[in-house]
């Protein structure tokens, strides 16, 4: 369970680091 | 309202909001590198803290993108470092009460409430934390979380005046520490010895042992309490050594720090704007944002004193006199402490919420329902001058909108402080606003449908639904107050509201980010005749009418199934 919650806290910032690449491409010039 | 309420809240109010203007001046200086009086004291400590980090990393120059990431791979280093203290505190010093591990989700929660500036507690911390872990794990990121999101919004900031196309916001870490030692660590020693001075302990002594009159022991537990409820006030952050928080006299011991706690909660968020009109060179843009957060905080107050010195018609049945006499207070003083009375409580609970602190001198279940409006309102819009940093983020999101819906309205390309507002910013600024309502509002009725959600209440009706609706709004708004009434040490609660302290925190840090970095590399447009003004006191208007609008549309529906729906229940005899 401590290493399933840790993974979770993990698996947010990994989220997070997809947010900032979709945030990339959403500023990107077309 | 009483004069005595009206006179404590000009007070308070005239302090917080006077100090944030030499602050907002000074930290403009830190952030556009000028001198401070403090500089030869702590530029050979940046110095040795430079070196640490490596000198590269702590001078390069950060585009959006690499700020972004840089404030979120310190973010995530810490928290795992904070999760693992909490799990294996057992195994580590200065645990002389022999205090468990804290159990897994719950130190997920933890974790994800003090990384974030949250401070949302569903620990006790008397009897879960160990000494070492009220430190390292919660009093340590006091300080680095309310730096992360203050220096954010410097990042964003620098987008509307650096020439170089966004290739240089700054450099996360020296934006970090300059914040640290030029403010928050100076302040906060200052502000630890007074509190110490009026009777808050610090030290590292864990417990004293009481005799009670009606006999057997009672450990009174004691600690480094001092350190933590300055950078707790100063850095908005909110949670507590004790599990009544501000309401505990060892935190919170007289009128006086009771004050000073207010004053600290309201100095840097609202020293943020006036810094970013000197930062952006247009110290009018900067109070007219001042004016618009303002407003709606003096609107607030009597809205939440009101009520409470009005009492309720439960109060008045049980034969309570709502009258203020010179021997009793009248009016509403369930959950509340004789020693600040209703007035300080009321005032306190609308400044927790409006700066999104989240710390708490009374018991906000016991507010009345109209009372207690204010401090939803104050989490739900996230910009009554806000937390530090994020707070003033939020309050441009609705200016971006509203310059948008102007431009629009009045056939205008939307510009703002010179800069094309276009497709790109408005879908990322849409998503930074729908994320809160969405967080707040799907996990609200998926506890309100689920039966371990509802087996949490300790109230049913319309006050358990206004419970969990606070929990959540609390979550997502980084926050971290509570309505209390709630058992949140629950898989679910510990779950879901982690889940909305993550989601309510980084994803609109981002996307705003990128925004900063769409905007920083964008030519400024000259000002002309035909450029929509967004420095008069006419947008300062519509500003504070799209907040207030989309506000309503977002969340009154929410309200009336609590609160609201409470007031009436209660004037009409249906409800208590």
């Amino acid at each position: 369970m401590i290493l399933l919650m840790l993974a979770v806290l993990i698996a947010f910032f990994a989220l997070f680091g997809a947010l900032v690449r979709f945030a990339e491409s959403a500023i990107r010039p077309r | 309202m009483n004069a005595q309420g009206w006179l404590q809240s000009a007070v308070t109010l005239a302090l917080g909001l006077l100090i944030s203007i030499p602050a907002g001046r000074y930290l403009a200086r830190v952030f556009t590198g000028g001198t401070t009086f403090v500089d030869w004291i702590f530029d050979p400590i940046d110095e040795l803290l430079y070196r640490a980090i490596g000198r590269h990393a702590a001078s390069r120059a950060m585009d959006w993108k690499a700020y972004t990431a840089h404030a979120l791979a310190s973010n995530l280093a810490m928290a795992v470092i904070m999760y693992l203290i909490l799990v294996f505190q057992d195994r580590l010093p200065l645990n002389p009460l022999h205090l468990p591990g804290v159990p897994s989700l719950l130190a997920f929660n933890t974790t994800a409430s003090f990384i974030t500036n949250t401070d949302w507690q569903s620990y006790s911390g008397e009897t879960t934390l160990s000494v070492f872990s009220q430190m390292a794990a919660i009093t340590f990121p006091m300080f680095t979380s309310a730096a992360t999101g203050f220096v954010i919004a410097m990042a964003f900031i620098r987008a509307f005046t650096v020439t170089n196309g966004g290739a240089d916001l700054g450099n996360f870490y020296r934006d970090l520490i300059r914040l640290m030692t030029r403010i928050l660590i100076p302040v906060s020693f200052v502000v630890a010895v007074f509190l110490v001075w009026q009777g808050v302990p610090q030290t590292l002594q864990t417990a004293v042992s009481a005799h009670p009159l009606g006999g057997g022991t009672q450990t009174i537990v004691l600690g480094p309490v001092a350190a933590l409820e300055s950078i707790k006030h100063l850095g908005t952050n909110g949670g507590g050594y004790f599990t009544a928080n501000a309401a505990h006299p060892f935190e919170n011991p007289t009128p006086l720090t009771n004050l000073i706690f207010m004053v600290l909660m309201m100095s840097l968020p609202a020293a943020i704007v006036v810094c970013f009109g000197a930062m952006i060179g247009r110290p009018r843009q900067g109070w007219v944002l001042y004016a618009v957060m303002g407003a709606m905080l003096l609107a607030f107050i009597p809205l939440a004193v009101g009520p409470e010195q009005a009492g309720t018609p439960a109060l008045a049945r049980a034969g309570i006199s709502l009258t203020p006499t010179l021997d009793q207070p009248g009016g509403n003083m369930e959950g509340k402490e004789t020693r600040f009375g209703i007035a300080a409580s009321s005032l306190f609970a609308t400044i927790t919420t409006s700066f999104t602190t989240g710390s708490a001198d009374a018991m906000h279940d016991s507010l009345t329902p109209l009372g207690s409006i204010p401090t939803f309102a104050g989490m739900m819009l996230q910009c009554v001058f806000g937390g530090k940093g994020v707070g003033f983020l939020n309050a441009l999101i609705y200016g971006i909108i509203a310059v948008f819906i102007a431009g629009l309205m009045a056939g205008r390309t939307p510009e703002f402080l010179g800069k094309k507002i276009e497709r790109p910013e408005i879908t990322l600024v849409s998503l930074a606003l729908l994320i809160h309502p969405l967080v707040i509002l799907a996990l609200s009725s998926w506890s309100v449908a689920a039966p371990y959600g509802l087996a949490a209440l300790g109230n049913s009706g319309l006050h358990g639904y206004s419970e969990i609706l606070y929990a959540f709004s609390s979550a997502a708004a980084n926050n971290g107050s509570a309505f209390a009434g709630l058992n949140a040490d629950t898989p679910w609660y510990n779950l879901a509201l982690g889940c909305a302290i993550m989601i309510g925190r980084y994803p609109p840090i981002i996307f705003m980010m990128a925004v900063a970095g769409s905007i920083a590399a964008k030519p400024t447009i000259p000002t002309t005749v035909g450029t929509l003004r967004t420095d008069t006191v006419k947008f300062g208007v519509f500003w504070l009418a799209v907040i207030l609008i989309v506000g309503a549309l977002s969340f009154f529906p929410a309200l009336v199934l609590g609160p609201l729906g409470e007031f009436f229940a209660m004037k009409t005899g249906l409800g208590p």
